[in-house]
């Protein structure tokens, strides 16, 4: 488990000063720099695909098969002659999608009950938590499979599948944080702050509890990533001929012997855009709470 | 295309332009008097659900099936016209009678004798067992009759003189009655019959061992001293023991493996027409594609010889019908019908009022390989307007959401596999099959459909099935694009081996050079 | 001892709920489908007859719990059903394919732990160094790499290229051990690589936590050598979160396997829970889930055990 500072707590400070600290903390870094600047790009690639990619994503030249890169086509094209860069770039989007539907999924269904079953406590935390740890003892890529399976096979129905997968994660990172929040409040009302109510401690738990939840949905979006990555290598996730960057990597194995170098560029853009949401999260860890010790 | 890697060199003539693919070993076979001895170690890439003729479901099946059981009828694989099995000869003693004279003095693997009592025993079983999974195969056969210690005579319920060809498939492969009696359902598991092999073993999805049937009945035959078959589901895999020399013969192979076969240059590759074709299964029972001027759109538009030169390296035939060139009931005077034209598809979309293209839900296959042969024509389709909007499913789903629940109007799917040539008919057109999604009947099918069951002889089948097939593709009932091309993989020490068109190897003729 | 039989029936009855609510997903998952379940079971071109014989069978007609515990029940003997698409017992198709799966993750878990664990110590003990800096920038690299994508390349250059190893398939381990190791061994490669980064990690800031502690520092002024800090006290403290760790790296490996078996053509449950999910074969992927997590939830209930036996303090804790 996590092992997490005990902060002595008071009314939540000024939020635009927090704020403030937490850039000046991120532009200080060279690694949050270089992620951000890369998820940034990431985007208005992805925003900016019809404009900024070459080819349209589904145009065929089948004179042109599998061949290298070259002038007209820097990374080459693939067993249909489709620009391999377009389609990498019309991947971008549905990639982006696809991770932020799966951590949506879990934030929605993940935060309130984390809140609820850290702050309600008892028997019934008691058997919510061992429904989550049943939840948790699934492995997460054969359940999402699975859910999929049941849905129906589409990009985002294997998201939803994978977001209901990583709920489980998050409820309890949340729980734990409430735990921590509920008793120092706790104490600090025995002091005399007066009734908590409801209202006030969702005003001072949430806001507490939520840095760590930040920095584990930054954490997560690089797993459901890959993810979406291997569920549509599987034909679960992105169906063709969209452009996904699973997908280009199942059809790029296919020809594995004949032209080996298809599989490099998608593999190296899940690659990047994985580490670049990693590094963010570590990044944003170490910004938000530097009493923290190390993971 | 090339059949036989030995003799028939004058073939190349039409193989080399279109393909340049087949190699030949420099030296020449024709004078080789064949070897005994060896195990010819084979590959294939599936584990066949039964090796009872009559419960399993898949045409590879037939690999083993043909090697431990002989055929009441026998066929030549270049071009299935038919030979003398198990049955020396048979005749049509009026349109519903069959009559089969057996061979004398043939016993199966367990020592029991073949004979006419046998035969009704097996063609009964295959009728009316309860795990049968061919019992349409033999639906024209009302009564199976023994006249004579080596003659069955077979009373149809209405002519079909297609039976014969279908006596070449499972339903005439013959079990030793024995077997059968003592071992129940465990059939499924071992193979006794007449054939050139025996079963020795079977390891689930592995392998199964196979002996040379000491008491052949062809004498000199087979030559080998057993095969090993060894199951290997991925077929890059499998390929790559015939590389590796782990065996010698890979079978069941696609175009792609053949890719990387060529690397090796001692390797010899067969390829050749198949029974399977790509084609479109259409709803025509309801709009839009009631309209035949559509479903003809739909022809016009697709560029056969792009798709062959793509999808499968130029090794199909690409053609506008269901059955390969080389099949003696195919006529070649309609097999380039509709030339690749997309203004004509526009001008006939917009006789049919969809001057402005028109939207086609269809089902199509989710691996990669077919996603590929998917996607390039959903693009040639949609320069003549027509856009199709893919669902991918899984062969099973696709078959059950058209054909049964009558959802979409298509499926893009390659099928095929009947011997018979009727059968290939019946089975897509006929008002109630499987494979005829909007389940009616084009008026004037039926007709000429029959004329093909009932005409006795060759020639006049011939001529029938020229009308027939001309008419399915006049009222462009299906959409082929190309002949599926079968690839083998051999070893140079393989000699006289032919998969055919049935893509399945006759291993009593083959042997091993030193 | 016999605080043992206590300790176990106490962890076992902990772990019995979420035994239980684990079936209940996996029960679960069948009434995710849209339509009739009883549909679902018989697969196409099943008869009315067989759909009804099923909705019998099952009990579809009857309240969900009734469903559940007839499900249940079938499953305690067994019976897992057969498959749609071949016909096969479940139970046999999970019984051939399972060993293969489990071959390559516990050799992953093997070769991981081999090397993310030494990597950790070396990292923690090094603190601050260029080595340090190196194991962590390898741990977060292993963390973002796409297994499969690894997988891929160790087939091309190893296999494709070196022949080095086969390119796919399996062998089976208790008449050709070396064959199926060689067939496992790229397969548990692209699997070990993120099981090594999260070890590598976590092993390094635990064992720096311990070693920074108060007391260390107070070993240390009391004269104990390095190493002998190192081992007796530092490892020692970690040993039984790290064994719990291990344990729940197993879930992970089990995850990662589904799409490693599909790039390796290997005959195991992963590829199996792929094809049929695809293919809407429910009973297969209802039972291969079920394995699945109940292999996990007993392995994590036996480190738990094992971790109570080696620390006290965790068992006291509890």
């Amino acid at each position: 488990m996590t092992a997490i500072a005990q902060k002595p707590l008071v009314a939540a400070p000024p939020r635009r000063g927090r704020a403030v600290r937490f850039l000046r903390w991120m532009r200080s870094d060279i690694r949050a720099v270089a992620s951000i600047s890369f998820l940034v790009l990431l985007l208005v690639v992805s925003v900016g695909a019809p404009w900024i990619a070459p080819y349209p994503p589904n145009a065929q030249n089948v004179a042109d098969l599998l061949s290298p890169p070259s002038g007209a086509h820097w990374l080459g094209t693939d067993d249909l002659g489709r620009d391999v860069l377009s389609r990498l770039i019309y991947g971008a989007p549905n990639s982006l999608y696809a991770s932020f539907l799966a951590v949506f999924v879990a934030v929605l269904l993940g935060l309130p009950i984390g809140l609820l079953i850290g702050f309600i406590g008892g028997w019934f935390d008691e058997i919510v938590s061992r429904f989550i740890d049943a939840l948790l003892s699934f492995p997460p890529i054969v359940l999402a499979i699975a859910v999929t399976g049941a849905l129906g096979i589409g990009l985002t129905n294997a998201m939803l599948a994978v977001g209901f997968v990583f709920a489980p994660f998050l409820a309890r990172i949340v729980r734990a944080q409430t735990l921590v929040v509920k008793s120092a409040l706790y104490v600090d009302a025995s002091r005399g702050f007066g009734a908590s109510t409801p209202h006030i401690i969702m005003r001072h738990i949430l806001p507490n509890a939520i840095q760590p939840v930040i920095v584990q949905v930054t954490l997560m979006l690089a797993i459901a990533l890959l993810a979406e990555a291997a569920l549509s290598f599987l034909s679960l996730g992105v169906q063709p001929p969209a452009a996904s960057w699973g997908g280009m990597l199942a059809r790029a194995y296919n020809y594995i012997e004949i032209a080996p170098e298809q599989m490099y560029a998608p593999g190296m853009a899940i690659l990047l855009t994985a580490l670049a949401f990693n590094a963010l999260g570590e990044s944003m860890r170490v910004a938000l709470d530097p009493t923290m010790k190390r993971r | 295309m090339m059949r036989r890697s030995l003799n028939r060199r004058t073939v190349l003539k039409g193989a080399a332009a279109a393909s340049g693919v087949v190699f030949l070993p420099s030296f020449g076979f024709a004078a080789d008097q064949p070897r005994r001895g060896g195990t010819l170690r084979v590959g294939q890439p599936y584990n066949p659900a039964a090796i009872d003729p009559m419960t399993g479901r898949n045409l590879p099946d037939l690999n083993v099936l043909y090697a431990c059981y002989d055929g009441l009828i026998d066929f030549n694989p270049s071009t299935l016209e038919l030979k003398p099995g198990l049955a020396k000869a048979w005749a049509f003693k009026d349109p519903k009678t069959l009559v089969l004279d057996l061979h004398d003095g043939i016993d199966f693997h367990d020592g029991t004798p073949f004979n006419a009592e046998a035969v009704k025993f097996n063609l009964d079983r295959y009728r009316s067992d309860q795990r049968s999974n061919v019992k349409s195969d033999l639906s024209v056969v009302a009564n199976v009759e023994v006249t004579g210690k080596s003659q069955v005579t077979l009373h149809l319920s209405r002519p079909n003189a297609g039976l014969p060809a279908i006596l070449t498939t499972r339903v005439g492969l013959m079990v030793s009655p024995k077997s059968v009696k003592e071992k129940g359902p465990n059939v499924d598991r071992i193979a006794v019959g007449t054939g050139p092999f025996k079963f020795v073993e079977w390891q689930d999805n592995a392998s199964f061992t196979l002996t040379r049937n000491e008491k052949y009945w062809k004498s000199g035959q087979p030559y080998l001293d057993g095969i090993k078959i060894t199951i290997v589901n991925e077929l890059n895999t499998l390929v790559r023991t015939t590389m590796a020399g782990e065996t010698e013969v890979a079978l069941n192979l696609q175009v792609p493996q053949k890719l990387i076969a060529d690397r090796d240059k001692k390797l010899v590759i067969q390829t050749g027409p198949s029974l399977v074709f790509g084609g479109i299964f259409m709803n025509y029972a309801r709009a839009p594609l009631n309209d035949v001027r559509i479903r003809q759109a739909l022809n016009y538009a697709i560029d056969r010889n792009e798709l062959n030169k793509v999808l499968v390296a130029g090794l199909g035939e690409p053609s506008c019908t269901i059955l390969p060139k080389e099949h003696w009931a195919v006529d070649p005077s309609t097999i380039d019908y509709y030339k690749h034209d997309p203004d004509k598809a526009k001008s006939l979309l917009k006789a049919a009022g969809f001057a402005g293209g028109i939207e086609l839900p269809s089902f199509g296959w989710p691996d990669q390989v077919s996603m590929q042969r998917q996607e390039l024509i959903i693009a040639q389709l949609a320069k003549s307007g027509v856009r199709i909007k893919l669902t991918p499913t899984t062969p099973q789903q696709a078959m059950q959401r058209l054909m049964i629940e009558k959802k979409g109007d298509m499926l893009i799917s390659p099928t095929g596999g009947y011997p018979d040539p009727s059968q290939s008919y019946e089975v897509q057109f006929a008002k109630d099959a499987l494979r005829n999604a909007g389940k009616v009947e084009v008026p004037g099918f039926r007709e000429l459909m029959n004329a093909t069951e009932e005409a006795q002889d060759q020639s006049t089948r011939k001529a029938a099935f020229a009308k027939l097939q001309r008419f399915v593709i006049e009222q462009a009932l299906q959409v082929p694009q190309y002949i599926w091309p079968a690839v083998s993989v051999l070893s140079p020490k393989v000699r006289n081996f032919d998969a055919g068109i049935i893509g399945v190897p006759k291993f009593q003729e083959v042997w091993l050079a030193a | 001892m016999n605080k043992l039989p206590r300790l176990i029936g106490r962890r076992l009855l902990q772990f019995l709920p979420i035994v239980v609510f684990a079936t209940f997903v996996v029960f679960g998952l069948l009434q995710l489908v849209p339509g009739d379940p009883a549909l679902s079971l018989a697969g196409d071109y099943a008869s009315t007859a067989r759909i009804a014989e099923i909705r019998h069978e099952y009990g579809f007609d009857q309240p969900l719990i009734v469903q559940y515990g007839i499900w249940l029940w079938h499953a305690a003997q067994g019976n897992l059903g057969l498959s749609l698409f071949s016909s096969e017992p479940v139970t046999q198709l999970i019984r051939d394919r399972l060993p293969n799966t489990i071959l390559v993750a516990v050799y992953a878990l093997i070769v991981a732990s081999a090397i993310g664990i030494p990597l950790g110590v070396l990292a923690a003990t090094r603190n601050g160094s260029r080595i340090d800096s190196f194991v962590t920038s390898i741990a977060s690299m292993g963390v973002a790499l796409p297994s499969f994508w690894l997988a891929m390349i160790l087939a091309l250059q190893f296999s494709l290229y070196r022949h080095w190893f086969p390119t796919t398939g399996s062998a089976y381990f208790f008449t050709d051990p070396v064959g199926a190791l060689s067939h496992a061994t790229l397969p548990a490669i692209a699997l070990a690589v993120g099981v090594v980064a999260t070890l590598a990690r976590q092993v390094r800031s635990d064992l720096l936590e311990v070693l920074n502690q108060q007391y260390m520092r107070t070993l240390r002024a009391k004269g104990l050598s390095s190493g002998a800090i190192l081992w007796k006290h530092g490892l020692r403290n970690v040993s039984a979160t790290l064994l719990t760790l291990v344990g729940l790296q197993v879930n992970r490996l089990f995850s990662g396997a589904v799409v490693i078996e599909a790039v390796f053509a290997i005959p195991g449950v992963g590829s199996l829970v792929s094809y049929s999910a695809i293919n809407k074969d429910f009973p297969v992927v209802q039972g291969v889930v079920l394995v699945l997590v109940l292999i996990v939830i007993s392995v994590n209930l036996l480190t738990d055990i094992i971790t109570a036996l080696l620390d006290p303090r965790v068992a006291a804790a509890s």
